[in-house]
């Protein structure tokens, strides 16, 4: 048995397929039936080429349309609105584009691989759907409650993938049930480029994760195990309570506490008009004066009894501040000593 | 003349009378066209033409297994089709004649 060209009913089918891809796919599935059970009849019947015997798909096509009395949609009306239709007709574009008949042979082979890379992609939709994390020790786990549950959730769609893939390739899907198929497909192919970025991350080491609780970033005010300190209140060892004292760390960097511009806070200005943040306890004004209803305001301590003797400190010469120039002064507060 | 050009407008005639003979699937109709003589007829046209009769209620179809490959749609006729072949069957019958004898009078007669 000789034959010179095979028979290429799927080939011929796809391209009446792009040829009536203005029709919605369940007109153009049913237009094509006949014409698909006659090609897998004929398909036995010679070694005559398909082209040679219909001509080429393209002008099937049209008569097909012509007889049937189907006139040519020059733009495809939405039939669906909305994001789904969209990737759908994008998809049925890229599945519609001339792809070589070499080309779509090696797509075919390397299919696997990329049912394998899209049930992780689905995996990764799934995790961000529900809100979870990936594994921080493994950083290619997602945690589905638990890194286990994670590795047996991907292993799970990985088989389903394959299995979908296998089915796919030995049943061609037609129609409208081939787009969506498509879109899935388009769908999963950009959500691999972030699963497979993440998944290929270095994975985090214990000693990161310690240090990753404490916040990393430098961020503004007064922490104290972590909680933003809101307010100091300074006592003498003898319990007498401060007012508008200045704090600073061991480098003279002021210990601020700036939450944000609050029209109610006390702020200490100097002469030049700078705002200074570093004094306490911080006092609020009654809301649109300038009065703070109770300035002795402190929370409720038991003063501890302190017993140890007064430190001794020799009255500087000189102050140890560095004098600005000239007597700074708070606006609100008295001359500093 | 170009065959399949005349073929055209006759086609719904040929195919409702081929699906009235005995119901048939779309490549069976098609063959059964040749087998009498239509050779020139295309498979796209049968194809779309049952479609379209289908569609204009002349033809009904059903789904029946085949050995060979997928499911076969046969179709029959209707009342409605019954009808419009009879239609056909009138309107070519009467064409036919006078295009027969049009065709026949002889051609120096018309050029003098």
């Amino acid at each position: 048995m000789t034959q010179a060209l095979p028979p290429e009913p799927d080939a011929y089918l796809d391209a009446l397929r792009r040829a009536l891809s203005d029709l919605p796919a369940e007109e153009r599935d049913d237009l094509l039936l006949d014409v698909e059970a006659s090609l897998a009849e004929t398909e036995s019947d010679g070694a005559e080429s398909l082209i040679a015997r219909l001509g080429p798909p393209e002008r099937f096509a049209a008569e097909l349309r012509a007889s049937a009395g189907i006139p040519l949609r020059v733009a495809t009306p939405p039939s669906r609105s909305g994001v789904l239709s969209t990737i759908e007709r994008v998809a049925g574009l890229l599945d519609s584009s001339p792809i070589s008949a070499r080309a779509r042979l090696a797509l075919r082979e390397l299919a696997p691989i990329w049912w394998l890379v899209r049930a992780y992609a689905a995996c990764a939709l799934l995790l961000v759907a529900v809100g979870g994390q990936w594994d921080l020790l493994r950083p290619f786990v997602p945690l589905f409650g638990t890194a286990e549950l994670g590795a047996a959730v991907v292993v799970m769609a990985a088989i389903v993938s394959v299995a979908a893939g296998l089915h796919a390739r030995h049943s061609r899907r037609r129609g409208g049930h081939r787009r969506s198929w498509v879109a899935l497909n388009a769908v999963l192919a950009i959500a691999t480029v972030p699963a497979l970025a993440h998944g290929l991350e270095a994975p985090v080491s214990a000693e990161q994760i310690t240090l990753a609780a404490a916040p990393s970033q430098p961020t503004f005010g007064l922490y104290d195990n972590g909680v933003p300190v809101q307010n100091i209140y300074p006592y003498t060892r003898k319990g007498r309570p401060l007012y508008d004292v200045l704090l600073y760390d061991g480098f003279g960097n002021p210990l601020n506490i700036t939450v944000g511009p609050d029209p109610d806070r006390r702020v200490l200005r100097t002469l030049r008009g700078r705002r200074v943040y570093n004094s306490f306890p911080i006092r609020y004004y009654q809301p649109g004066t300038k009065v703070v209803a109770h300035p002795a305001a402190a929370p409720l301590i038991a003063l501890p009894r302190i017993v140890t003797p007064v430190l001794r400190v020799k009255p500087a010469r000189q102050p140890l501040l560095r004098p600005s120039r000239g007597p700074e002064t708070t606006r609100a507060g008295r001359r500093r000593p | 003349m170009d065959r399949s050009q005349l073929l055209r407008g006759i086609l719904d005639a040929a195919v409702l009378a081929v699906v009235a003979n005995e119901d048939g699937y779309g490549y069976d109709v098609l063959r059964r066209l040749r087998a009498a003589g239509l050779s020139d007829v295309g498979d796209a046209s049968v194809y779309g033409t049952l479609r379209r009769l289908y569609r204009g209620g002349a033809l009904t179809t059903y789904v029946m297994p085949s050995d060979e490959g997928p499911h076969r749609r046969y179709y029959g006729i209707t009342a409605r089709g019954i009808v419009l072949l009879d239609d056909a069957r009138a309107v070519w019958t009467d064409f036919s004649h006078n295009l027969n004898a049009l065709l026949a009078t002889p051609l120096e007669v018309r050029s003098q």
